[in-house]
């Protein structure tokens, strides 16, 4: 009855969607730090009528165009994939999945355009009121565009709101809010939005440091590294604190992920954090997880063999339970269907209720071996490291940027210039490692728990992946230099006078 | 400015209410005059912004170009939609079947 998908297509798509989805987080987290940044300096032009910071929000503006420009409609393509590649997915859960991203691109999309006209061309047309109020819109309808992608998201990690239709074989939505407003859904917006803030923020005190650097626009780029450093603390202490918020979610919805990300086979209570290598932090990972001293984390290990007490007082069923309830109600689907084409009433709503019992547990069923559970552990352990090593470096970072600002040293401090500019990568790093985090965790489910990445893929060729996977390489590359050529060029003339 | 926009939309009204005695066909004709210059306004808005681009043209020029490719070459060629041209019922029937075939059992 197994019908075998290939698992090298299964992994090429998976790199495939990797690449693309990696590259269109190049362009985002800009335009939504920048957004901030640019607000902020016009809003200080408004108040205080100085054309300096009209000028000075002028310059962020243009990088702002030309990151948006490059990164525009490179999300698109993830969509074509779920249609391609990912079509049993698409299918599956298109009735939940699809309203988000609608809502994006109708809503989102349709107001970050719009405002961005007036923004760009509006400057001497418009009052400055006017055009202000532009600005913050054309920032907000991109963040109320990650808002619906962060739905979309985060539904996958923990899908709610919905109910299974056996006649259609399709996951209908039951309520939109419970979708749109998950807790999940809700910390994941938060997080990713304010880790955003922290690349704009280091992106330009990164500039602006290289202004310095070269002894050119001093009073705009310290003016500028004020700004961004205030921007950036305040986003790098909140993505911090939502971090921690995001733990303790993981730990009660994925707990798979928490132990991969800690490299934790064996579990307990009051469990250590591994920094790294043998240094631990005494019971700290049972804070983390738990907001408890003694909190109990299951291991890699526990999860599979089951046995242990959740959160809500039940017993953790083991993988090899999981599994036969999972084939159960993959069975009775077939039941349900053989049923329906008999016209067998009966039989059908019996079915239907083997069904219920069992679909928290659908995706099991796809399952041939309990190890496959498991996410890699090497890349999540490093990942989840280097987000929030360099996430505490950031903190440090924009901390040193405002005390150097009160001691006046900004002007004066070259060493710190290097080490501004070799930053603007490790955010880009940073940001980057959090998704792997989240998308290597959540392996091997496309829907956790409900739908695999074997079940959820389209029967295709191999080849045809590969072959999309290395035009999608080179796409996204020439854009990436030609932004990089441009947003430089621009950099090395400066602002308007 | 703002004082002239007035009194021209004034003129505009007292031209109407004397060719247009009807209420009816005097509001559409105040409120249609009203709506054509607002979109004359934004038309002229577009315009002059699209023409006064230096930086702009390039970045244009740039998603033009992605976006053909996107559209006309990747979605065409290499990404057409797996369960198109089927209909609601064949989805349904294709992708349930697949989600049954595709189920391990202990023996696999």
């Amino acid at each position: 009855m197994l019908e075998s998908i290939d698992t090298s297509m299964i992994d090429w798509s998976r790199a495939q969607f990797a690449l693309t989805a990696m590259y269109h987080w190049l362009f985002v987290p800009l335009t939504l730090g920048l957004a901030v940044v640019m607000g902020l300096m016009e809003t200080l032009y408004v108040i205080t009528g100085d054309a300096f910071w009209k000028r000075t929000a002028q310059f962020w503006m243009k990088l702002f165009g030309i990151n948006f420009a490059v990164g525009v409609a490179t999300g698109l393509i993830l969509e074509f994939q779920f249609g391609t590649n990912w079509s049993n997915y698409s299918w599956f859960v298109g009735d939940i999945f699809g309203a988000p991203l609608a809502i994006e691109g109708i809503v989102a999309f349709f107001m970050e355009a719009t405002f961005i006209a007036v923004m760009f061309f509006g400057w001497n047309k418009v009052s400055r009121r006017f055009h202000l109020a532009a600005t913050w819109l054309t920032g907000l309808g991109a963040t109320f565009s990650a808002w619906w992608i962060l739905v979309a998201n985060s539904w996958m990690q923990y899908p709610v709101g919905m109910a299974f239709n056996p006649e259609t074989v399709r996951n209908e939505m039951v309520s939109f809010s419970a979708v749109a407003f998950s807790p999940v859904a809700v910390m994941k917006f938060l997080h990713t939005v304010l880790s955003c803030w922290m690349v704009g923020a280091v992106f330009v005190i990164g500039v602006s440091a290289w202004y310095l650097l070269r002894r050119r626009e001093k009073e705009l780029a310290v003016a500028s590294m004020k700004v961004a450093a205030a921007v950036g603390l305040f986003a790098a202490l909140a993505t911090a604190g939502s971090g921690d918020q995001s733990g303790v979610q993981v730990a009660r919805l994925q707990p798979m992920k928490l132990a991969a990300m800690e490299g934790l086979h064996d579990g307990g209570n009051g469990m250590p954090l591994t920094v790294v290598g043998n240094i631990q932090v005494p019971k700290m990972l049972s804070v983390l997880a738990t907001h408890s001293i003694d909190g109990y984390v299951p291991g890699i290990n526990n999860i599979l063999e089951g046995g242990y007490n959740l959160p809500d007082g039940t017993i953790a069923l083991s993988a090899a339970e999981k599994m036969q309830r999972g084939r159960q109600a993959i069975a009775a689907l077939s039941d349900f269907r053989q049923a329906r084409q008999e016209k067998d009433e009966a039989r059908m709503e019996a079915a239907r209720r083997v069904i219920d019992e069992n679909m928290p547990y659908f995706g099991y069923g796809y399952i041939k071996d309990a190890a496959d559970l498991v996410p890699n552990v090497d890349l999540m352990f490093w990942s989840f490291r280097v987000m929030v090593g360099l996430g505490s470096y950031f903190i440090a970072f924009f901390a040193l940027v405002l005390f150097l600002a009160w001691k006046r040293l900004l002007t004066q401090t070259d060493w710190f210039y290097y080490v501004a500019i070799a930053s603007i990568p490790c955010a880009y790093i940073a940001s980057q490692a959090g998704w792997i985090v989240a998308e290597v965790g959540r392996q091997p489910w496309a829907i956790q728990d409900m739908l695999p990445l074997n079940a959820a893929i389209s029967k295709l060729e191999t080849g045809s992946v590969q072959t999309t996977f290395f035009l999608f390489l080179i796409l996204f590359t020439v854009l990436l230099v030609a932004e990089i050529g441009i947003m430089l060029k621009a950099i090395q003339k400066g602002p308007e006078n | 400015m703002f004082a002239s926009k007035v009194f021209a939309q004034c003129r505009i009204y007292a031209d109407k209410r004397l060719f247009f005695p009807d209420k009816s066909r005097f509001f559409v004709a105040t409120y249609g005059g009203y709506m054509k210059n607002t979109l004359q306004s934004i038309w002229t808005f577009y315009r002059d912004g699209f023409r006064g681009m230096q930086l702009g043209k390039t970045l244009w020029a740039l998603i033009l170009i992605k976006l053909f490719i996107l559209f006309f070459v990747l979605k065409f060629f290499f990404f057409p939609a797996f369960l198109g041209g089927k209909t609601g019922a064949e989805k349904e029937q294709y992708v349930g079947g697949e989600l049954i075939d595709r189920a391990a059992l202990p023996e696999d």
